[in-house]
């Protein structure tokens, strides 16, 4: 072992080396823009997952209070306001999850109708691509997004912000405040919680949540900096 | 092997970590002001930074292996005596060695955080690299320029090395420290997160859902870092007992009382959004004990049987926790406003004020232990001259504290949420004071006839009013603790039967199934109260120490010794030698009551090639669920064959041990990622990776905890099989339980033995003191007046327990006043709180009506997905 152990050591020492080279030669490739694609890919995996986990945590922390009643460990009115809430919530993250896939059910839909030569059953009517007659259905709801393209427009009418956003919507924070309906990416138009710092299509920057913070010199800034990565 | 020029490529690796970080840290800033493709820069950055990390330990490592003692740690730590292994744990043996393993263990949690984090959290994401980038930063500054472990010899490299101290060769250094430092760095993770959601402004439950996991893991590696500590000083340092108050022992406590208290309020958070600048203030408190507990051990400014020299790199520590300071106290006043909180408490009948209870009794033990710690500093600056409080003073005001603590483990979970009623606190009380009412029937009744009596008088801390208190608390200590100890299992094991019978009812399943599937499901809660029972199993340990009964005796070849039920017989002396030591066995033969041969016991004494000068004590210990009985001896004769021994019997100290797996089990259980979650990963990134790191991460965690019960169960132990020890324990020859008690009380003055009590110090001044005072208690002369005296000759320094009068009363006044300033402001905030919670309701008007808007299409659905939660 002593004898062997010293080789052990070169090697894996030789392999610490190359690692730390070959992913400092990836840093710089993406610090000067060469990775846009690991780029898209972390934003909108990002997004993603965290709306299928807050519907786990939401689906469990239901299952818990249920657990609880049941045990006599909380009150049925609290369990009632409590219950309501989180369901209203699951419902919002559900939405948005069914936004978020609906291009590929309708895709896999396609295929499906390609290829067995009749319709599926849809997967779940709120997902559902809608029609020409649902467009103008919504349409007629919804006349802000009148001038959007269909696609757009659905994503629009069902786009609720996220669990970390409740500090926007929720009425004890800000009563005030209107509920928001997201972002919208002025690159690809597609719709993202209301406090996304980046788009989880495309990875453009929103310049208002950029930092977090209410300061509006920083506020400034980061339009320049947004300036100047639209425009390199 | 080939000729490496170490020294230099291990400085060049040392800048290179620097650079790497400091680059990590500018793109991981520059990502957090919306550039989304340098977080991809920070990403890799960080990767390869913790891979020079690991080159630079490797490095050492070769350095070690291939004993080039031109590098002066290598030269100081380590000899070509030594096998392989502990050339290997000698990386972490001295003070520059082990910052490196630090930052290895950080570099390690670094790459795993930011693996997790891939597609999570994103706008968190790149604080909390450059949080961790920081740290890392730190860490080598503090290597570069004052510790660093590939600093040269001066002049010619020696031929040979001084070797790793004698205390350190024994496996409990493979895994001890490892296990202690993974507890201590861990906290730098969850401490990343917050300062991302202070910074961010993201201040929800988000944070405190992304640090849960590391946390735990960090809080489990810390608590089986402190068990492991208690066994390696229970079975290797040969003293006697399994825990010092040493400081820096405290010094890995406290951090651990504070990442207790978090993650208790961090439920509190999630539930209801309360509690959340308390636990922004705890996440930043915990880790601001790590670095704290850090600079304790690395500044030599206290002394400690641990402690590193007196060393440089105190300062870098001041500096930087006035920076932890500044940055964490700047951030919470910024964020204030974002912090405050959804809802109030509605009653201090509630699960949130228990909550609350517990955090301000595990805050006040960290004060007083803070406190206790730092009293030498603290005398220094007001007295001039350094006060040591010795562990009697610990011992006999934790207990107090420690049954309200854990009373209030059993109180928390059997009171409901928001408010409980009459009725529900009836249903839940019944049958926890109904045993606890048994257990004080049957420890005043039955407690004698087993030899655990209900009422034990100690000895007087003081010979004050204060002291007169303690000891009447102490008196009835064990039947309080029984009682508690009941009451609180009773209410543990209710929560399995309770909720056993709910599933039973509701879904009709099976008992077993109903039980298995109760956990399975709710994995945090019950592998909570897995810990909480851990936790009363080791109470009962700790309660052991009461009926301790200890004898010394001197004795030649075939005399006897009777303590407890035993009696041992001295057989004489043996030796025995390998190339790193010589040992002298001395053989004893143990008989029970009835003088039957139960088995044979060797205590010994090593002496190393390397230490000649510093003998080390290896105890024997035998061990069953009753009791241990162990065994030191002190000195042998090798001339006459004459020896000393200390027998103590010590009933349920391995319930300690027990409790300890119980808790680390708990702690794996409620941490342990469900099947689903795996699942998701899986379907998510690549599914055979992923499975495949999952086992392995499961056979890691299995194999810690395999290794730590390994350790932790031995039916008998030869704790010198492999081993070494000690603070010179038990090589001073004591003439009976006064002569310790003085001696113990009195702290040896020659200037160069740190902290040693005359009872354990073998110098020549200790030596004469020791002669000295049995002379005059042969006269007659009181012990206390012995002390009294030994105090005014050598000053208030020169005593292991401080006096109960003048500035040395402030020592346990000032956090007892804090203490109930705390719990008087508990109750103020509860009141008002509740007050205004009245007003406001859990549930807002508004958000109900919100709520009520939901489209009923999605109602069908999320009936959907949760009866495939409960089938799953």
């Amino acid at each position: 072992m002593s004898t062997f152990l010293p080789w052990l050591l070169i090697t894996g020492a030789v392999a610490a080396f190359l690692f730390a080279l070959g992913n400092l030669w990836a840093s710089f490739r993406a610090a000067f823009g060469g990775t846009d694609g690991e780029v898209h890919g972390l934003v909108e995996a990002a997004s993603r997952r965290a709306l299928f986990e807050e519907k786990d945590t939401l689906l469990r922390q239901l299952s818990e209070l249920r657990f609880d009643r049941d045990g006599g460990k909380i009150s049925d009115a609290d369990f009632e306001a409590l219950d309501q809430k989180l369901r209203a919530r699951a419902k919002q993250v559900l939405r948005l999850i069914d936004s978020d896939v609906a291009p590929f059910i309708s895709e896999a839909e396609e295929r499906i109708r390609e290829r067995l030569g009749f319709e599926a059953a849809p997967y779940r009517q709120s997902a559902k691509p809608v029609s020409h007659e649902e467009e103008s259905d919504a349409d007629a709801q919804d006349e802000d997004a009148q001038d959007e393209p269909p696609k757009r427009r659905r994503k629009t009418k069902k786009s609720k912000p996220s669990r970390s956003t409740r500090s926007a919507e929720d009425p004890q924070d800000d009563p005030d405040e209107p509920e928001s309906a997201g972002l919208d990416c002025p690159e690809c138009e597609t719709v993202n919680d209301a406090d996304a710092v980046f788009c989880k299509k495309c990875g453009h920057r929103f310049e208002s949540a950029a930092d977090g913070s209410d300061d509006a010199e920083d506020a400034a800034s980061e339009d320049d900096d947004a300036a100047e990565e639209a425009n390199p | 092997m080939p000729a490496i020029d170490i020294p230099f490529f291990g400085n060049l690796v040392l800048c290179l970590i620097l650079v790497s970080a400091a680059y990590t840290l500018a793109m991981a800033l520059g990502a957090a002001r919306g550039r989304p493709h340098l977080l991809v820069a920070a990403r890799h950055g960080t990767f390869a930074t913790c891979a020079l990390v690991v080159l630079s330990v490797v490095l050492l490592a070769y350095a070690f292996q291939t004993h080039d003692f031109r590098i002066r740690y290598v030269a100081r730590y380590s000899d070509r005596s030594m096998p392989w292994w502990y050339l290997f744990t000698s990386l972490w043996g001295g003070q520059d060695g082990s910052l490196l393993w630090w930052t290895f263990l950080l570099a390690g949690y670094t790459t795993a955080v930011t693996r997790w984090l891939r597609g999570r959290f994103i706008e968190l994401q790149p604080w909390v690299l450059a949080t961790l980038m920081s740290i890392i930063a730190f860490f080598a500054i503090l290597m570069l320029f004052a510790a660093n472990p590939f600093a040269t010899t001066v002049g010619v490299a020696p031929s040979d090395g001084e070797g790793l101290n004698p205390l350190l060769q024994n496996y409990w250094m493979v895994i001890h420290p490892p296990s202690l430092y993974m507890g201590f760095v861990g906290w730098a993770v969850p401490f990343a997160f917050v300062v991302a959601a202070l910074v961010t402004g993201r201040l929800h439950d988000e944070w405190v859902n992304a640090a849960r996991l590391w946390a735990m893991i960090a809080w489990t590696f810390l608590s089986i870092g402190l068990l492991l500590g208690c066994l390696w000083s229970y079975e290797e340092l040969g003293w006697g007992g399994y825990w010092a108050w040493d400081p820096v022992e405290n010094a890995s406590f406290m951090p651990w009382l504070v990442g207790t208290a978090y993650i208790h309020s961090a439920i509190v958070q999630e539930r209801y959004g309360m509690l959340k600048v308390w636990n922004v203030f705890l996440m930043c408190l915990t880790f601001f004990m790590t670095i704290f507990g850090t600079f304790l051990t690395r500044s030599g400014m206290i002394a400690s049987v641990h402690s590193f020299a007196r060393s440089d790199i105190g300062i870098y520590f001041v500096y930087y926790m006035v920076f932890l300071i500044i940055l964490c106290g700047a951030l919470i006043v910024w964020r204030l406003p974002k912090l405050r909180g959804e809802h109030k408490i509605e009653s201090l009948l509630s699960r949130e004020f228990m909550f609350l209870l517990n955090n301000w009794m595990f805050i006040g033990i960290m004060i007083f232990v803070l406190v206790a710690t730092t009293w030498p500093l603290i005398t220094e600056w007001f007295r001039g001259e350094q006060v040591t409080v010795g562990p009697a003073f610990y011992n006999e005001w934790m207990v107090p504290f420690g049954l309200i603590l854990l009373f209030l483990t059993g109180v928390g979970p059997l009171v409901a949420w928001r408010k409980a009623t009459g009725k529900n606190l009836s249903r839940a009380f019944r049958a926890p004071v109904a045993a606890s009412m048994v257990a004080v029937l049957a420890h005043l009744g039955l407690g004698d006839m087993f030899g655990f009596p209900a009422l034990v008088v100690p000895d007087q801390l003081y010979d004050t009013l204060t002291g007169k208190a303690l000891a009447a608390f102490h008196t009835i200590a064990p039947l309080l603790s029984s009682t508690v100890c009941a009451f609180v299992a009773t209410a543990v094991l209710q929560e399995f039967v309770r909720g056993t019978r709910v599933r039973m009812k509701s879904k009709g399943e099976s008992m077993w199934r109903a039980l298995t599937q109760l956990i399975s499901r709710a994995r945090r809660r019950y592998g909570g109260y897995l810990v909480h029972l851990g936790i009363i199993v080791m109470y009962v340990g700790f309660t052991g120490a009461v009926y301790d009964t200890e004898r010394e005796a001197a004795l030649y070849p075939g005399a006897s010794l009777e303590v407890g039920d035993y009696e041992l017989r001295y057989d004489g002396p043996r030796s025995d030698a390998d190339p790193n030591k010589s040992m002298t066995f001395t053989d004893m033969t143990v008989f029970d009551l009835d003088g039957d041969d139960i088995g044979r016991v060797s205590p010994a004494k090593f002496v190393y090639r390397t230490n000649p000068e510093q003998p080390t004590t290896e105890v024997a210990i035998r061990s069953n669920a009753i009791e241990d009985l162990y065994v030191i001896m002190s000195t042998v004769d090798g001339e006459s064959r004459r020896a000393t021994f200390r027998v103590i019997v010590r009933p349920l100290v391995s319930w300690i041990w027990l409790g300890g797996i119980i808790l680390v089990l708990g702690a794996v259980l409620a941490m342990w990622p469900s099947a689903k979650d795996v699942l998701d990963r899986q379907q998510q990134v690549k599914d055979r990776k992923k499975r495949g790191r999952a086992r392995k991460a499961a056979a890691a965690v299995s194999l810690l905890a395999a290794l730590s019960m390994g350790g932790l169960d031995p039916p008998t132990v030869a704790a010198q099989a492999d081993s070494s020890s000690s603070l010179h324990a038990g090589t001073v020859e004591m003439n009976g339980p006064e002569e310790r008690h003085l001696f113990g009380r009195l702290l040896c003055q020659c200037g160069a033995c740190q902290r040693l009590p005359l009872d354990n110090c073998i110098c020549d001044w200790a030596e004469s003191r020791r002669a000295e005072l049995r002379a005059r208690m042969a006269n007659g002369e009181p012990v206390a007046d012995l002390i009294a005296s030994f105090r005014a000759q050598h000053g208030s320094a020169s005593i292991s327990i401080p006096s109960d009068a003048g500035m040395d009363r402030a020592l346990w006044a000032v956090p007892l006043v804090l203490f109930v300033l705390a719990a008087g402001g508990v109750f103020l905030l509860g009141r008002k709180w509740r007050a205004k919670g009245a007003a406001a309701p859990g549930v807002t008007e508004s958000e109900i009506a919100s709520a009520g808007e939901a489209d009923k299409d999605y109602d069908d659905a999320l009936e959907e997905e949760l009866r495939r939660l409960e089938e799953r």
